[in-house]
């Protein structure tokens, strides 16, 4: 099988000693980051994107992969220990996590995180070997038409799976758009929006809108959190061996291998990310269950179930971003972006001109999560310390480094009033609870999407029924339809049943 | 429904009018279809004001509850703010080591109180020599 010898490249790049390097420290930072509550994958990448502009960009992708499935492993740390998500995906890991460590099996919740996350990781790494290239070869017959429905969908579905609030959604994809718009119209040479500011004419760097939001506006957001609650918990800090029992694995084995899939596909997905994934899994595991009264009571099922499903999430999420050029999440959106900075078009032909970086990444996720695991295991005991960190000394030496971050990519101070402002924005959205990731989203395809609108639009002289020519497009817009036509109407037969 | 959700839906209704004016106002296009650089703004505009609309509508259908006071908690945040927008004005005059080793060590202070003013200063201190010495030496980037 072709993939197969691919794949063998692959691992030859990831074992060039710069590459390894990197994958360590990403897999390493990454958990770092993840466990810390608060922050996730996308800051921890937003944080070291200017970082990786001075590395191959195959070192760079390995080196962003692994902060992201890295958080996967750490985010649950603080959720099992503390009863606080280290981030949004880490949600369900809470329910039945701080209840084993409250039973006093802290030691087998921390194993079997770890344990699941990485088979969650190594079966939807497979699956991601498999599907790679039939997809890019899908991918091959889009042309602009096409691509500006799948792009559609691929927003108003980001929109709409905003947990209910369809509205502000779309208000968040609007926002990233026209964010987007800033600069020099590619097409036409006409300026736009730059109120005539020269260092606005290149556009706005996507780099700052997401240090902006993700770095800046959560940490001010956070601000106030802290402020709040002023004693931290304490943490238990001396394990005993990090490892479960046979029984607790007989237990475990099956809602793992059920959960991956679930991850996967939702990964896949545009919209939905590792949150959707990890509460669906365990809602499932629930409802299969011979004896759901134990959930919510430490039942180490319930643990394993949502664990493997966010981290086959996030592989499956950097699927369509690699051979369609289409993120499913907000952090693969961001990998997405760092694509186009070093100036490589993501999409079907990435596997063919650079098969260093496609097939590189794609074994570098069996290595990474190796990796990830063996930090997991045996030093959990040591990494749970830096939750003793206090905030207070963690949040400006943060915001310091989104300053300098972002002075990294364009030597000027421009972006700094930039930075401030989408650090402004960042932390209205989460006051007035709008999703970020559209926006994200939005502003990372943005010049895209507008692009292949018009370039439909040439190809038809002016025909706006190009679009709906091609079953691939007229199928890509209806299920754009859908999915927001869809929770409005279970929302609405939602709040008729509680009437009744 | 909250208070906080009336405000929201007025400020993108304003600010949608506000864009669709302007992307009306955008220079037409030299070459080519004149409206193509029009276009895409203008729907962004159009869309944003239905949903300022919509949430408008939405939030006055419901009963609203009392606004909470703005809470003391973000005033903090408010200073902090305008630290960094101090950070971003003397950055190039003065430089990256005394800029950053100032503003470290008052975000410090706000955090951390009084008290612990040798604390803030060491890390502060540490940091800005630590990050100087990564950026400069080891990644190859000038900093003022």
């Amino acid at each position: 099988m072709a993939a197969v010898e691919y794949l063998m490249y692959g691992f030859k790049v990831v074992f060039e000693p710069a590459n390894f390097f990197w994958l360590t420290l990403g897999s390493f930072l990454g958990t770092v980051i993840g466990m810390l509550p608060g922050l996730g994958p996308a800051t921890g990448i937003a944080l070291l994107l200017p970082l990786t502009f001075v590395m191959k960009p195959e070192t760079a992708l390995i080196t962003m992969c692994a902060i992201f499935y890295g958080a996967m492993f750490g985010g649950s740390r603080s959720s099992i220990l503390l009863n606080i998500p280290g981030d949004g995906s880490a949600v369900a890991s809470c329910f039945d996590g701080y209840p084993m460590t409250l039973k006093g099996e802290a030691e087998a919740a921390l194993a079997i995180s770890a344990i699941a996350s990485f088979i969650g990781g190594l079966i939807s790494s497979i699956a991601f070997v498999l599907l790679a290239l039939p997809l890019a070869r899908i991918a091959l017959m889009f042309g602009p038409p096409e691509y500006f429905a799948l792009m559609v969908l691929a927003l108003t579905a980001t929109a709409s799976m905003s947990e209910g609030k369809v509205l502000k959604g779309l208000l968040s994809m609007a926002l990233g758009l026209i964010v987007s718009m800033v600069g020099l119209d590619p097409q036409s040479g006409v300026s736009r929006f730059t109120f005539g500011n020269l260092e606005l004419q290149g556009g706005i760097e996507f780099v700052v809108v997401i240090i902006g939001i993700y770095g800046l506006g959560e940490v001010l957001k956070n601000l106030e959190k802290i402020a709040r609650s002023e004693a931290l918990q304490p943490i238990k800090k001396k394990f005993g061996r990090i490892w479960i029992s046979k029984e607790q694995w007989k237990r475990s084995v099956v809602p793992i291998l059920r959960s991956t899939p679930i991850g996967f596909l939702i990964g896949i997905l545009p919209g939905a990310g590792g949150t959707i994934a990890g509460l669906m899994a365990y809602n499932v595991e629930k409802r299969l269950s011979k004896e759901p009264e134990r959930f919510g009571k430490g039942a180490i099922e319930g643990l394993a179930a949502p664990e493997a499903a966010n981290n086959a999430c996030s592989i499956g999420a950097i699927l369509p971003t690699l051979t369609l050029g289409i993120p499913g999440s907000g952090t693969a959106a961001i990998m997405l972006g760092a694509l186009m900075i070093y100036g490589l078009q993501p999409g079907p032909l990435l596997f063919e001109f650079y098969p260093e970086i496609g097939w590189g990444v794609v074994a570098s996720f069996f290595v990474g999560n190796l990796i990830a695991a063996v930090i997991n295991l045996p030093l959990a005991g040591l990494l749970v310390r830096i939750l003793a960190v206090p905030p207070k000394i963690l949040y400006p030496l943060i915001t310091a480094l989104c300053f300098i971050g972002v002075y990294a990519i364009n030597l000027s101070v421009v972006d700094f009033y930039l930075l401030i402002m989408f650090g402004l924005l960042g932390y209205a959205m989460r006051k007035f609870e709008i999703p970020t990731a559209p926006l994200i989203l939005a502003s990372v395809v943005g010049r895209k999407f507008e692009q292949s609108f018009r370039q439909s639009l040439m190809l038809s002289h002016g025909d706006f029924s190009i679009f709906f020519k091609s079953a691939i497009s007229v199928t890509l817009l209806i299920l754009a339809v859908l999915s927001l036509v869809y929770p409005i109407v279970s929302g609405a037969i939602k709040k008729r049943r509680h009437t009744l | 429904m909250e208070a906080k959700d009336r405000y929201l839906a007025i400020i993108v209704l304003v600010f949608g009018l506000v864009y669709t004016l302007a992307s009306w106002n955008l220079p037409r296009a030299p070459v080519g279809n004149p409206f193509g650089p029009v276009y895409f703004p203008l729907g962004l505009g159009v869309l944003v004001s239905v949903i300022g609309l919509l949430m408008l509508v939405q939030s006055l259908r419901t009963r609203q509850e009392t606004s909470r006071k703005p809470s003391k908690l973000s005033v903090r945040m408010w200073i902090a703010v305008l630290f960094c927008v101090g950070y971003a004005l003397v950055f190039n005059r003065v430089g990256f080591m005394i800029s950053t080793f100032v503003f470290l060590t008052s975000f410090l202070l706000l955090l951390n109180g009084f008290k612990k003013w040798l604390m803030s200063l060491s890390i502060a201190l540490l940091y800005t020599i630590g990050v100087w010495y990564l950026f400069e030496k080891v990644f190859l980037i000038n900093l003022p």
